[in-house]
């Protein structure tokens, strides 16, 4: 029968795993975004500079190069050594490239959803919150994965590869920390920004709104140095909160702010995402329901 | 095979307000309709059976399944149009019909090729590939419900369907709800407040009111039953009338100075009562059969109730 004579029709076929649908509005979501030409400039873009570092790793073991720059009074072995040093910056340079990336890409995930009651359509179907909230952050998790923790270790793969066995020994650390800190970053983010999306519907208030956790923090971390005396005025900024634990991660300085190194305990910034991550969740839980309260 | 909907004590609260007291019955008609004055309860009764709401007392089952226990297996058999503009913009009809399908459990390709059929059920297949913010109010509302019954579910809901609608659309929406109705497949469970959209889809009516039930009958055998009530404005001995109908086994109420009321027996024709008028010389002026619409089953429900 031809498919426009069909009227309801039952259907007896096979189902796909529950556990697997929590991928279907990630697959939606992600066709949806890859529409947008300038976010698809935007995360090609997001690849350069981890070339770039497959370039310098390329140079460092050059020995031509490396000899020529030697006669040159360059000395590259010391002017770029490839350590936790390199790794740090990587994943400060690309951690701060999957903000951007969460920046244009959270706020349709859950606002498209809800800006139209669109939320009861799944929540009617065998489809739980939590599959909606792992679908929506499944879509973060792989975009926020392709530029950072998997070029990283890919970096990190290549350096060993030339470098020997015992550079990747003596380095392992580096590679610990690439995964940890872009997960912890990566999850934090992902959270925030589907909590932020969530509360506030309209698409460019809720991109400004995750500007200001991340931006404005310093300033009030700031404030509070200023009015009290104290430095733990700095929990309250993401971008230092997140640097710091990834510097305890890759064993580096810890990191300057207003000239000089913090000295909150490493503790406390864990403390203060777990919070942040916590107050994320319980935004999510009170917002993502199937249907509106109206007071 | 146990009943579509089965409620028992169901009751749901908001904080204080209790939306829903104590529901009990079972209801296994093809098609029941919810009716009820605007915060009677209808929405939140769908809601509950959805799982969305926790119940604060009571059960309630669909085929057998526990809401509460096992909403992801009742979910699994329902198809839901709810009341409200619901859609995800930025998506074509038929990319928003396939993935609610696909959320559902059906494989991608079957989805798609559902999701054109469904589109075509309900008079959008030259629109499906148009984006849903651009569609009309009739034309969202027709998209609900090719995604309510996209998959194929033994239960629809449908939250004030015409909602909006203008009458020729209202006309359009009805016929399909009939037509799915017809196809046998499908139990339909219709909440509205609008009496005609009831009246010509459903078999069987709940009437809430104040979350509670203030009335639950079976239309069809409302109407056969309603087709032996008869309303006579008659001329002549209205005594001696009455007295020689009861004689023939009617159930008569005098109701006015000329007008009588009857029940027929099940044996006995009208023939009978133009014979005995004619031996009294009574004049029969006028014969109705008094049959109570269901606005008149809602008006009484809303005075008891």
């Amino acid at each position: 029968m031809a498919v426009y004579q069909r009227s309801f029709r039952p259907y007896d076929g096979v189902l796909s795993a529950a556990s697997t649908r929590f991928l279907v509005p990630a697959r939606y979501a992600l066709q949806d975004l890859f529409r947008s030409k300038l976010f698809t400039i935007f995360t090609t873009l997001c690849f350069v500079f981890p070339l770039l570092c497959v370039f310098a790793i390329y140079l460092r073991h050059n020995a031509d190069l490396l000899a020529n720059l030697a006669t040159a009074g360059i000395e590259f072995e010391e002017w770029m050594p490839i350590d936790e040093t390199f790794f740090g910056v990587f994943m400060r340079v690309q951690g701060m490239l999957a903000f951007f990336l969460v920046l244009f890409s959270g706020p349709r995930l859950v606002s498209r959803d809800l800006a139209n009651n669109g939320l009861a359509l799944y929540l009617c179907r065998p489809f739980s919150k939590a599959q909606y909230v792992l679908g929506k952050m499944t879509v973060l998790l792989l975009l926020m994965s392709a530029v950072t923790w998997i070029p990283g270790l890919l970096l990190w793969g290549l350096q060993a590869a030339l470098e020997g066995a015992s550079w990747g020994v003596a380095n392992l650390r580096s590679a610990a920390a690439l995964v940890i800190g872009s997960w912890v970053w990566m999850i934090v983010l992902g959270l925030l920004a589907l909590a932020i999306s969530a509360w506030v519907r309209w698409r460019p208030v809720a991109g400004f709104c995750l500007l200001l956790v991340f931006f404005g923090g310093i300033f009030f971390a700031r404030a509070i140095e200023l009015l009290f005396n104290t430095e733990w005025g700095y929990l309250f900024d993401l971008h230092h909160t997140i640097r710091r634990i990834w510097t305890d991660l890759f064993a580096t300085p810890a990191p300057f702010f207003f000239g000089r190194p913090l000295d909150l305990p490493i503790w406390s910034s864990w403390a203060a995402l777990a919070i942040l991550l916590g107050l994320s969740l319980l935004l999510l839980s009170r917002r993502i329901r199937a249907y509106q309260v109206v007071k | 095979m146990p009943p579509v909907i089965q409620l028992d004590g169901l009751s749901v609260r908001f904080g204080k307000l209790e939306a829903l007291s104590g529901l009990t019955g079972e209801f296994s008609a093809g098609s029941l309709g919810l009716l009820g004055p605007n915060g009677a309860g209808k929405t939140t009764l769908l809601h509950t059976l959805l799982g969305f709401h926790p119940p604060s007392a009571g059960r309630g089952r669909v085929f057998g399944h526990d809401v509460v226990t096992d909403s992801r297996g009742t979910r699994s058999l329902i198809g839901y149009m709810p009341e409200r503009d619901s859609f995800i913009e930025g998506m074509s009809a038929v990319r928003f019909v396939k993935m609610l399908a696909e959320l559902s459990g059906l494989p991608s390709k079957t989805a798609l090729e559902r999701a054109h059929e469904a589109l075509y059920a309900v008079g959008l297949g030259e629109a499906r590939y148009r984006g849903l913010e651009t569609y009309s109010l009739g034309m969202k509302q027709r998209a609900k419900l090719a995604q309510a019954m996209v998959h194929g579910p033994k239960l629809l809901f449908l939250d004030e369907p015409t909602n909006g609608l203008d009458p020729p659309a209202r006309e359009r929406m009805v016929r399909l709800i009939r037509d799915i109705r017809d196809s046998g497949h499908v139990k339909i469970v219709l909440s509205s407040h609008l009496l005609r959209d009831v009246e010509e889809c459903c078999d069987e009516v709940l009437i809430l009111k104040g979350g509670r039930i203030a009335y639950h009958c079976n239309l069809e055998q409302e109407r056969l039953a309603n087709r032996k009530f008869l309303q006579l404005q008659i001329r002549g001995d209205v005594e001696s009338y009455v007295a020689r109908v009861a004689e023939l086994g009617c159930e008569v109420a005098v109701d006015g100075k000329q007008r009588i009321r009857l029940v027929l027996p099940p044996t006995l024709e009208i023939r009978a009562l133009y014979e005995a008028a004619a031996d009294d010389g009574v004049q029969i002026r006028h014969l109705d059969f008094k049959r109570d619409s269901l606005q008149d089953i809602f008006l009484k429900a809303m005075e008891q109730g």
